[in-house]
């Protein structure tokens, strides 16, 4: 065995201080008592995915086997209007921004 | 010659049953303690810190170098472990399974916050010549080898740190480390070499030492 295995495997340990012991029980009981954090809702997003996924079927069977509604080219025209706006405003940082207001909303809304 | 053998392997063989029945007293205390936590009994988690805070103390202090910051890392490692005991299922020792998590934690926290690394080019003694002939005390080669470790790049250094906590366990290592052992023997093995590299040449490795 060279000089760095031996200093490698001769490493001097240290004791904890004398109130360790107390100290990590004190946490345990602060842990212990605390309210179990709030659980995902796993069930309600299943839900919501699985309704969300429906729809979409649903819509991409039936949409083209009807005719185009009357709404429809005044939508489109509507939307090409705010795309030119926004392309000539900085659309990228107003997308984000509405982007981002829209989910600060949101999750307000779910944790309040 | 041959009796003189057979006393001395009596006390070392006695010696290594002791401490067998020692660790299988642990083991079973640890499963013991366990079922009592879960089942709601919160005092039985003390006895568990008592049987494993001095280790956890001293692995932390490996990767921190900082007494009081080892003792910080090691209380958020038993509190971590007293919010998963309910999901420990047993499969393997409880102490398999609190050093895993244990050097996971310190693996994390150190890249959170490396301790001061000072490049051994750095350290001036090192590059006087009268060191490098023996001269350096035991406790400044002791600094130069843990300099260079925490110097490893991570993977080398953790398979470094956890191999010699372990006495030398690369099946302990390897456990704590999640990695099959033949993983950890090629780190081991680059860091080793790294490290021999690195002080090639001082009062480690140098001709002082090699003469010891």
């Amino acid at each position: 065995m060279d000089d760095l295995e031996r200093i490698l495997s001769s490493e001097p340990m240290i004791d904890p201080a004398p109130g360790f012991t107390a100290q990590v029980m004190e946490a345990v009981r602060r842990e212990a008592e605390a309210p179990p954090a709030l659980a995902f809702p796993w069930w309600r997003a299943g839900i919501g995915g699985a309704a969300m996924a429906l729809l979409l079927g649903v819509a991409i069977i039936a949409l083209p086997q009807q005719a185009e509604p009357a709404w429809l080219p005044a939508v489109t025209g509507a939307l090409d209007v705010v795309s030119r706006i926004l392309s000539k405003a900085g659309a990228p940082l107003i997308a984000a921004l509405l982007i981002s207001l829209v989910s600060a909303r949101l999750s307000l809304r779910a944790t309040g | 010659m041959e009796e003189r053998e057979e006393t001395a392997a009596g006390p070392a063989a006695a010696g290594e049953a002791a401490s067998d029945a020692a660790e299988v007293d642990a083991a079973a205390g640890d499963a013991a303690d366990v079922r009592a936590v879960v089942a709601g009994d919160h005092a039985a988690f003390e006895r568990i810190v008592r049987r494993w805070q001095t280790p956890l103390v001293n692995l932390a202090f490996r990767y921190c170098r900082d007494r009081g910051r080892a003792e910080e890392m090691a209380q958020d490692v038993f509190v971590k472990l007293f919010r998963a005991l309910a999901t420990y299922r047993g499969d393997s020792r409880f102490s398999t399974w609190l050093f895993a998590v244990a050097a996971n934690h310190f693996r994390a926290q150190s890249r959170r916050h490396s301790p001061e690394q000072v490049p051994l080019e750095a350290i001036a003694e090192l590059q006087d010549p009268s060191t490098a002939h023996g001269v350096l005390e035991e406790a400044d080669r002791r600094e130069i080898v843990r300099r260079s470790v925490s110097s490893l790049p991570r993977r080398y250094r953790d398979a470094v740190l956890l191999f010699y906590f372990f006495d030398m366990d690369l099946a302990a290592a390897s456990a704590a480390l999640g990695l099959p052992e033949g993983t950890v023997k090629a780190r081991l093995h680059r860091g080793r070499g790294i490290l021999r590299r690195k002080l090639a040449g001082t009062a480690v490795t140098g001709p002082a030492s090699q003469k010891a």
